[in-house]
């Protein structure tokens, strides 16, 4: 177990740095520089001033080193956990970052509860009534579901509710520690649309595990002795169906940070993917590299867990 | 499984999408053209603004004063971030100057403060300065008002405000590198002096050729810092660490969510007029700032009285004002207009040839425009100045003109027709780059549809912020470019239509203009009046050359609570000092009870 | 038994035995057959590829014909679904958007489909250190939530209809290509490869004659998946506004300009119905296709010990028809 473990984190350094690369050069790729966006809210005067003005900033920001200098700083700074500065606001990147992450987070767990209450059951309940009414109704609930644009959802919730009953979500955010209830109302709209999204994706993998696990012997063996449905599906079946839904779970986690950019822009959350986005619009390179870097480590260790927790469960994989 | 049928289903799928491909380039241009409205037109409740009276009111303390804003604060120290992105400064920190109070809305509404770039003298009052003197150009010499003292918190400790203070400050700005002022404006800094000459006398000195950039810089527009706080953190850049001597203190920030600000119970300034005069400011318990960078989220919020103020587009404010009719509003036309720029240096380019951009403007028709796009609610005179109270020297209305001037602002496309056809271009292929929003790109495509009548096949090649900011900033087009003008309070540089700046993005250069900017530098920051004079004798000139497209440029509205009170509708009390209405504000709060119970 | 009685049971089991068609036929019949939610789905894509190809013949007026009608008139027999702010018809920018959507669809999921297949199948076929070195790169992209990538990228290439469809082909491609990895290694070790590889059939020849067909399966399956997932991912950056840009009307981007919703619904509702009703119809299509394809949902249902009622129902009706006759 422990020889596995070890071999995964190994394997995950090589990509780990793969991904430091990608991300240090895919945003200076990006056209349009950050310092031509700076210098349009300065005024020069004359042509001179303006280059005059460009030199300072590009000093001033660090950008006037060659690539592999500037990348290596960067790096340097990645590992000992310094993500440095916004260009734009000057403010420690580790330490934003570290202040986004819990609200980014709570969207994301809360999102996954729901979507796992709302797939699993439906998923159980297709397998088993397969190809009958119950299974119809409950995919094409489900694919509904799924089929909703998230973001089309969420403007509809904040433009209408408020001219029809007065009502609009919170305009600011309420910290878990000020208020939890308040916290907990402002999370679960956006949190539900999300969790509703998502369900799709884990109700298939449970109906599609489910079914499989059903043609299993031992299933029919259960059949045949005689035992109550109940008895089969939930103490023989499920249980081995629910392994690979951990696996789920860690494939859910990218598709989770990525589609919370859209809540926390339309309920104006300050969050990881709000972050980016201003950052991306802005082309602040220290944050959108900090912020990838962050995130792709985060869903490198998360799979990891997932593996090994999955391998835990499951004794006929852990000595691959 | 036989191969075939998948080869088969799969090379049909390959040529659907080639076919798509081939069809795809047709759909890009507009077919026909529809520019005769048909059905019914929504008419819009368009009217003059209203004129808010003075307040009658004695003023109540306590209340918080929320605002909605789109963009984060971007940083808290001037040295770093600019004047107009460290929005909380203007309520923590005062300049030497400000506008006149006394002489706005709330006094004798000479003025109603609504353009942000506001920078004349003649309307400004002491701040933190009690008076000042010009004795000659070159020279200005500030009185430092005293008992003013800096906020109480530690390493500043609430001591006077000295002329030192002035000094330290505006020669930090002048000369820290990432400083806006020393940046854009380094002849200016290094041709100017700033002293102290007595406990409460600051004297600046400056050559005269940059007189007239340093009455702008430096008097309102330079916040005034105490020296303890670099000296004992290096910055001002981090929140808790900001002091002056504002009527707020910044006693909370969330980044990317809120700003709170809290009273300063040491603030100097007594309310100058109004029922309220001689009362300690300011009235507000605290201030608070929601950053909502949804549109739709941020007007939700005013309509559950969330937010007591929020800035308005004119499509919402007429559904606000028939759905929401207690709720207060003001509008103006702002100083930043956006205009089709095009590239009047080029000799081979048609957009050199003046009767070529005469047919361009001819043949867009404004009234449309303005009265089905915008509903009646813009204005078309808006380049290169606009229209508002403290600049009405410097304008001139579209019936003022000589007629030839009128004629080109008349919808006439068999007129224009013929005009290109005289220059030799009875057919026309133009680009214009823009930033790839829907505000943007349907105004774009209504222009394309009425030159399409005359001959000129617009293409919109929209590109994202950051590419197209940088065409704007490095006037790196090939044609044409959709992008704004600069603010009013630099119309004396005539930089519109003058000099290297990105603001004049047709690449204007003419002897005649040159002239009339010459002549106005001499009475830069000594005679206002006699600058907007020549402005207003070279418009008729600048007008006929056509060297941008106007628009058509909508009202911009704020809407407020009804229970902020001896609030008017301004955007700053100070030349780009955002966010400072609740300066002088105070809250009903038996009204707010009253109405929304709590 | 009569010589005529023999001749008629030989007719009736040769009856019994099923007609094999090909491939994709008998998939066609199998769905319309036993998967009714899924034939619905199939008519819903198939509407929408009607509905993009002709759009020119079906769309009254152009997508970007300004003041057809007055700005935001209300629905009515001259527009099916009303106008925008400057005027034009929404009932034609809809169907346009079929086409966008269409293109994006299918591109993006047939660049995905090739580019799955490529590096699955020689990642999963050659095996050892180019495995390793692929699997590694794949890892690399695949830390990266979708939304991230999708935004950094269309940041560097800038908005279009074709840089999002290429970009988002090459980001299901990548995805895609484990599975199609396991499928191909499973398939690896069967003896019929063994066999080619015996009598010296080159690589090429048994990748394509041999591998691929029988990989077809879960293929298919991606394809219709990321169909639907390009769609909404499409709409979702349109959204942002990194997509495609105005006037080409984009699904999601004519749900971006929030600022006319509240007076014309029009504008808020038909956009986001038309894209629930489109990525709807091709999950349904593509679950039905899932059911008949996986290998490992055949032979035997849920209940039972493994057969639904209805085929019980057939295979009674059946076997009573035959022993009828006799």
């Amino acid at each position: 177990m422990s020889t596995y473990i070890i071999r995964r984190l190994i394997l995950i350094i090589p990509t780990l740095i793969l991904v430091t690369i990608i991300v240090f050069l895919s945003v200076r790729f990006i056209p349009g520089s950050v310092i031509d966006l700076m210098s349009a809210t300065m005024p020069p005067d004359v042509t001179a001033d303006a280059e005059d003005a460009r030199a300072y900033i590009k000093n001033v920001l660090g950008l006037d080193v060659p690539l592999h200098v500037q990348y290596a700083r960067w790096f340097r700074g990645v590992v000992t956990g310094d993500l440095g500065d916004s260009l734009w606001t000057g403010r420690d990147i580790t330490r934003e970052i570290l202040n986004r992450i819990p609200i980014s987070l709570e969207l994301g767990i809360l999102a996954l509860i729901t979507s796992m209450i709302i797939a699993v059951p439906i998923g159980v309940y297709s397998a088993v009534r397969q190809d009958t009414i119950g299974d119809y109704i409950g995919r094409s609930v489900a694919i509904f579901c799924i089929s909703l644009p998230g973001f089309w959802l969420g403007t509809m919730v904040v433009v209408f509710p408020s001219v029809w009953w007065g009502w609009s979500p919170s305009a600011q955010y309420i910290p878990i520690t000020d208020d939890l209830g308040g916290n907990l109302l402002q999370f679960i709209i956006p949190a539900v649309i999300m969790g509703m999204v998502m369900s799709g994706t884990t109700m298939r993998m449970t109906r599609t595990m489910m079914l499989e696990v059903l043609r299993q012997d031992y299933v029919k063996t259960a059949w045949a002795k005689g035992l109550r449905e109940r008895s089969v599906v939930v103490r023989h079946a499920m249980k081995n169906a629910m392994i690979p839904v951990v696996t789920i779970i860690g494939l859910q986690v990218p598709v989770l940070i990525g589609g919370s950019v859209i809540m926390e822009r339309i309920f104006n959350l300050p969050g990881i993917g709000r972050l980016l986005l201003d950052a991306l619009g802005q082309r602040d390179y220290p944050v959108i590299s900090g912020v990838n870097v962050v995130m792709a480590t985060a869903v490198l260790l998360i799979n990891l867990v997932v593996d090994v927790v999955y391998a835990y469960l499951d004794p006929r994989i852990s000595y691959r | 499984m036989k191969k075939h049928p998948v080869w088969l289903v799969l090379s049909v799928i390959i040529i659907l999408i080639m076919a798509l491909v081939s069809c795809k380039q047709t759909t890009t241009t507009t077919e026909g053209t529809g520019t005769t409205v048909k059905g019914q037109i929504i008419q819009r409740v368009t009217e003059t603004p209203p004129v808010i009276p003075p307040s009658v009111e004695t003023p109540k303390y306590g209340g918080t004063f929320v605002y909605a804003r789109e963009t984060d604060i971007q940083g808290f120290d001037e040295a770093f971030t600019q004047h107009f992105l460290a929005d909380t400064l203007h309520s923590t920190n005062e300049e030497l100057l400000s506008h006149d109070w006394t002489r706005g809305p709330a006094g004798t509404a000479e003025f109603d403060y609504q353009l942000p770039g506001i920078n004349r003298l003649d309307i400004k009052a002491g701040t933190l300065a009690e008076s000042w003197e010009i004795p000659e150009r070159g020279r200005m010499i500030f009185h430092i008002r005293q008992g003013v003292s800096f906020q109480n918190k530690p390493p500043v400790n609430g001591r006077e405000l000295v002329a030192d203070d002035v000094v330290y400050s505006l020669n930090r700005l002048m000369t820290e590198p990432r400083s806006y002022i020393k940046a854009g404006y380094p002849a200016m800094c290094a041709a100017t002096t700033v002293t102290a000459t007595g406990k409460y006398k600051v004297e600046i000195k400056t050559s005269e050729a940059e007189f007239g950039n340093m009455t702008s810089l430096l008097p309102d527009f330079a916040n005034i810092i105490p020296h303890e706080v670099i000296e004992t953190y290096g910055d001002m850049r981090d929140w808790k660490n900001a002091c002056g001597t504002g009527p707020f203190i910044l006693s909370d920030f969330v980044a990317g969510s809120a700003v709170t600000l809290t009273r300063n119970s040491n603030y100097w300034r007594t309310d100058p007029v109004g029922p309220g005069k001689g009362n300690k400011l300011p009235y507000l318990d605290s201030c608070k700032m929601l950053i909502i960078p949804d549109m739709s989220a941020r007007y939700a919020a005013l309509r559950t009285a969330k937010v007591d103020w929020c800035g308005v587009t004119w499509d919402e404010a007429a559904n606000l004002r028939k759905n929401y009719p207690t709720l207060k509003w003001a509008k103006f036309i702002h100083d930043t207009v956006y205009v089709i720029y095009m590239r009047t240096d080029k000799a081979d380019s048609p957009l050199s040839n003046l009767k070529v951009r005469q047919a361009l403007t001819m043949g867009v028709d404004y009234t449309t425009l303005k009265d089905v796009f915008y509903g009646g609610d813009a204005q078309i005179m808006c380049w290169p100045v606009v229209q508002s109270k403290e600049y009405a020297g410097a304008y001139v209305p579209l019936e003022q003109y000589p007629q030839e001037v009128q004629d080109l602002y008349k919808y006439q496309p068999e007129k224009a027709r013929a005009l290109l056809a005289e220059a030799g271009y009875p057919s026309l292929k133009l680009t214009i780059v823009c930033y790839n929003t829907p505000t943007q790109v349907d105004v774009l495509s209504q222009v394309k549809a009425f030159w399409e009548k005359i001959g000129v096949d617009l293409t919109i090649d929209a590109k994202d912020y950051a590419v197209w900011t940088a065409a704007m900033t490095r006037r790196s087009y090939d044609q044409m470019l959709y992008s704004y003008t600069s603010g009013i309070g630099t119309f004396w540089k005539m930089i519109n239509y003058n000099g290297t700046s990105q603001f004049n993005g047709s690449y204007v250069n003419d002897p005649k203009v040159l002239e009339a900017y010459t002549e106005m530098q001499k009475y830069a920051g000594i005679d206002e009046k006699k600058m907007d004079e020549i402005h207003r004798n070279i418009l008729p000139y600048v007008l006929s050359q056509c060297w941008v497209i106007t628009r058509t440029t909508p009202y911009t509205y704020y809407f407020w609570q009804p229970w902020v009170k001896n609030y008017y509708g301004q955007t700053a009390n100070g030349y780009y000092d955002y966010y400072t209405a609740h300066n002088y504000a105070w809250i009903d709060l038996e009204l707010r009870k009253q109405m929304i119970g709590k | 038994m009569t010589e005529g009685a023999r001749v008629a049971g030989s007719t009736e089991i040769s009856k019994a035995i099923p007609k094999h068609y090909p491939f994709f036929i008998d998939l066609l019949i199998r769905l319309v057959r036993q998967k009714p939610l899924g034939t619905v789905g199939g008519v819903i894509v198939l509407v929408l590829f009607l509905v993009g190809i002709f759009a020119p013949l079906l769309a009254p007026f152009g997508f970007n014909e300004i003041y057809v009608g007055g700005p935001l008139e209300q629905p009515s027999l001259n527009h099916l679904m009303g106008t925008d702010n400057i005027g034009r018809d929404l009932f034609s920018r809809i169907v346009y958007g079929a086409r966008i959507s269409m293109y994006v669809g299918l591109g993006a999921s047939t660049i995905g489909a090739f580019l799955a297949t490529a590096i699955g199948t020689i990642s999963g076929y050659i095996g050892g250190k180019t495995d390793i070195v692929i699997q590694r790169l794949v890892d690399a992209w695949m830390c990266f939530p979708a939304l991230f990538i999708l935004l950094t990228v269309m940041a560097i290439v800038g908005p279009g209809l074709v840089q999002v469809t290429v970009v988002l082909g090459i980001l299901y491609g990548i995805g895609s290509s484990r599975i199609v990895r396991s499928t191909v290694i499973s398939i690896k070790n069967n003896t019929y490869i063994e066999a080619a590889r015996a009598i010296g059939c080159p690589v090429s020849k048994t990748l394509l004659r041999h591998v691929l067909p029988n990989i077809m399966a879960p293929i298919i399956i991606l394809f219709t998946i990321n169909m639907g997932a390009a769609i909404l991912a499409e709409a979702s950056i349109s959204f942002l506004g990194f997509g495609i840009p105005p006037p080409t009307p984009s699904w999601g981007g004519m749900l971006s300009e929030t600022r006319f919703m509240l007076q014309a619904w029009w504008l808020a509702i038909w956009p986001g119905i038309a894209l629930s009703i489109v990525v709807y119809g091709i999950n349904m299509l593509g679950d039905a296709l899932r059911d008949l394809l996986d290998p490992r949902l055949r032979g035997g249902l849920g209940r039972y010990g493994g057969v639904s009622k209805k085929l019980i129902k057939e295979n009674k009706r059946q076997i009573a028809r035959a022993t009828i006759k006799n």
